[in-house]
């Protein structure tokens, strides 16, 4: 009985110290600050489209008016500053306001300030725009989300370069360190992922044509998606290719969840990643969507290998700067 | 001072002391967070999965009833169906707005050709979209019949579906009628017809047969209007031997409006 019990104890301290490590062994913020910059650019190009008609979007007799989308919402617990306002010049003075901290992400500048404001803003976009909405929307905001929660900023950011030049001055650079802030933010957005493709693929595993391999087909065949000019029938010829993307894309999505983790899986299922976004980006014509999709998944690049890239073109010198030695 | 172990780095550091966050007793208090984030991160597309036609998992409604708050107001409240359970037809919206000379400008929502770039172009695919997943019968829910046994009951869950109904009926109206007002400021006129437009998707023998499907016509045989009354394609006149099955008349929007199928 004694043995049971030390067992079920021990087990049970292995999980809490696994939870541990997972969670809280530092990490450097490499791969935060390339998926900040990236996210920032997004959300920069996003809100810059509902600026290319703000009074269809925003004003006051916009598609959805800023009176009715609180009514839309109904009992929901939805929130945003731009609902009630119909006055035209402050709708541009909040949307100018928003792209400059988007700005402010992109380029590192208060970098978690603006990640949180960037999420703030996001949401009371999205909860103002509910019906126009896809799932640019929503990868949008889960990474401004998490990047408020890690050091995002630094690296490859003004704050950094900003501390260099006051380090130039007065003291030493600070290192860039690893932190626990930076393995939260990053988990978070990996197992945020893996919940996406895990129900995404459930939810094709219920549907008769991902089954007999034939939803790739209809999904290049919708017009609304489609490039202008697209020639199904050489994709009629290829039954075999339909079907096989189609399996694929079920086995990919499913499958993230636990084979995205192993070191030896990981690559395949990243390049797997890549090939799938980047077929949406160029057959489905959602560049927006796709790109968005590929930046997440650089979640699972180690900071050492993103950082990797940024020493090779970097002179010895501005190395040892870098990493503070 | 306690140490941990240090990410590996090219710096070869393995150890850093620290003041001890991961000794904290803040550290229980994030992980507990973290759980309940993501519980809640789970929590609506678990409800969207398990969801049918007319009823959902007793769990998942427990589940969202618990954090629906948090996952409305941090926008988590997807299911992430993307192009599921099939990829389907799509739904547009056609406007009818007179013109000064007589004639009848007909425009369809979205227009590729018209809307640029794509991003714009899309965001007014999925308002159309969005028009159609909220459609509502106008016809409200049926009044249990006198002389039925556990009529209170039965009344009970009629007044819920009532209310129900009412208040998803009056979010497709608004949406609907925000459309035509939109319109009619933008084109500077009186009136304006609005009619949703099913385009379904032309299957691989439909290619076979008609060919040419990088032309633009190709595409125009698949278009119908949708009835409001049940909201099914009107076929009338349109002798289309080709027309794919699954109309699918989005079932689901009644029961849980929340969560709709969705687009990527």
């Amino acid at each position: 009985m004694n043995s049971a019990l030390h067992a079920i104890t021990d087990w049970g301290k292995q999980v809490f110290q696994q939870w541990d490590e997972f969670w809280y062994a530092p990490k450097l913020p490499h791969t935060l600050a390339i998926i900040r910059i990236c996210t920032g650019a997004m959300l920069f190009y996003t809100h810059l489209i509902w600026a290319y008609d703000l009074n269809a979007f925003l004003g006051p007799n916009s598609w959805i008016p800023a009176d009715g989308a609180s009514e839309i919402a109904g009992q929901r617990w939805l929130w945003s500053y731009l609902w009630g306002i119909e006055s035209v010049p402050l709708l541009w003075a909040l949307h100018i306001a928003a792209l400059v901290v988007f700005a402010m992400l992109t380029f590192g500048y208060y970098s978690r300030i603006a990640a949180g404001l960037s999420c703030l803003i996001a949401i009371a976009y999205c909860h103002r725009l509910e019906s126009m909405l896809f799932g640019l929307d929503q990868i949008n905001v889960l990474l401004a989300m998490y990047l408020a929660v890690g050091p995002c900023g630094a690296v490859w950011s003004l704050d950094r370069y900003l501390a260099k030049r006051k380090a130039t001055n007065t003291a030493v650079l600070p290192d860039v360190l690893p932190t626990i802030s930076a393995n939260v933010a990053t988990r978070l957005i990996q197992l945020h992922l893996c919940v996406i493709y895990l129900f995404g693929g459930i939810a094709k595993l219920k549907g008769d044509l991902w089954r007999d391999g034939s939803a790739v087909f209809f999904s290049l065949s919708s017009y609304e998606y489609q490039p202008i000019g697209v020639d199904l029938s050489s994709w009629v010829a290829w039954p075999i290719l339909i079907s096989l993307l189609t399996h694929l894309t079920v086995i990919f999505e499913v499958g993230y969840c636990a084979l995205i983790w192993p070191k030896l899986t990981r690559p395949i299922w990243l390049m797997l990643a890549v090939g799938m976004h980047l077929g949406i980006m160029l057959f489905l014509s959602m560049p927006t969507f796709g790109f968005i999709m590929i930046v997440a998944n650089m979640a699972f690049l180690s900071p050492e290998f993103v950082r990797s890239f940024s020493q090779r073109r970097q002179s010895p010198q501005h190395d040892h700067a870098e990493s503070g030695t | 001072m306690k140490t941990i172990p240090r990410a590996e780095s090219k710096e070869g550091i393995e150890e850093e002391p620290i003041q001890g966050f991961r000794a904290s007793p803040w550290r229980h208090a994030v992980s507990a967070f973290i759980l309940f984030h993501l519980v809640a991160v789970v929590t609506s597309p678990f409800s969207f999965s398990t969801q049918s036609i007319d009823s959902i998992s007793p769990v998942a409604e427990k589940m969202y009833g618990g954090l629906g708050r948090y996952i409305d107001i941090t926008f988590l409240d997807h299911g992430y169906a993307f192009f599921a359970p099939d990829p389907g037809e799509s739904y547009l919206v056609r406007a009818y707005i007179p013109q000064a000379d007589g004639e009848e400008l007909v425009v369809m929502f979205p227009d590729k050709h018209a809307q640029r770039p794509r991003l714009y172009y899309h965001r007014h695919f999925m308002m159309t979209e969005s028009l159609n997943a909220s459609w509502v019968s106008a016809e409200p829910p049926l009044e249990p019949e006198e002389g039925i046994s556990n009529r209170s009951e039965a009344m009970k869950e009629y007044a819920l579906n009532f209310k129900m109904w009412k208040e998803a009926r009056e979010r497709y109206e608004y949406q609907w009628n925000a459309i035509e007002n939109h319109l009619k400021t933008q084109y500077d006129v009186e009136s304006v017809e609005i009619e949703r437009v099913v385009h379904y998707l032309p299957r691989p023998i439909d290619v076979l047969e008609r060919g040419k499907s990088e032309k633009e016509d190709f595409y125009d045989a698949f278009y119908f209007p949708i009835s409001e009354i049940d909201n099914l394609p009107i076929l009338e006149g349109e002798a289309n031997p080709t027309l794919p099955p699954n109309p699918n008349p989005n079932p689901t929007a009644e029961v849980l409006p929340t969560l709709e199928g969705e687009q990527p």
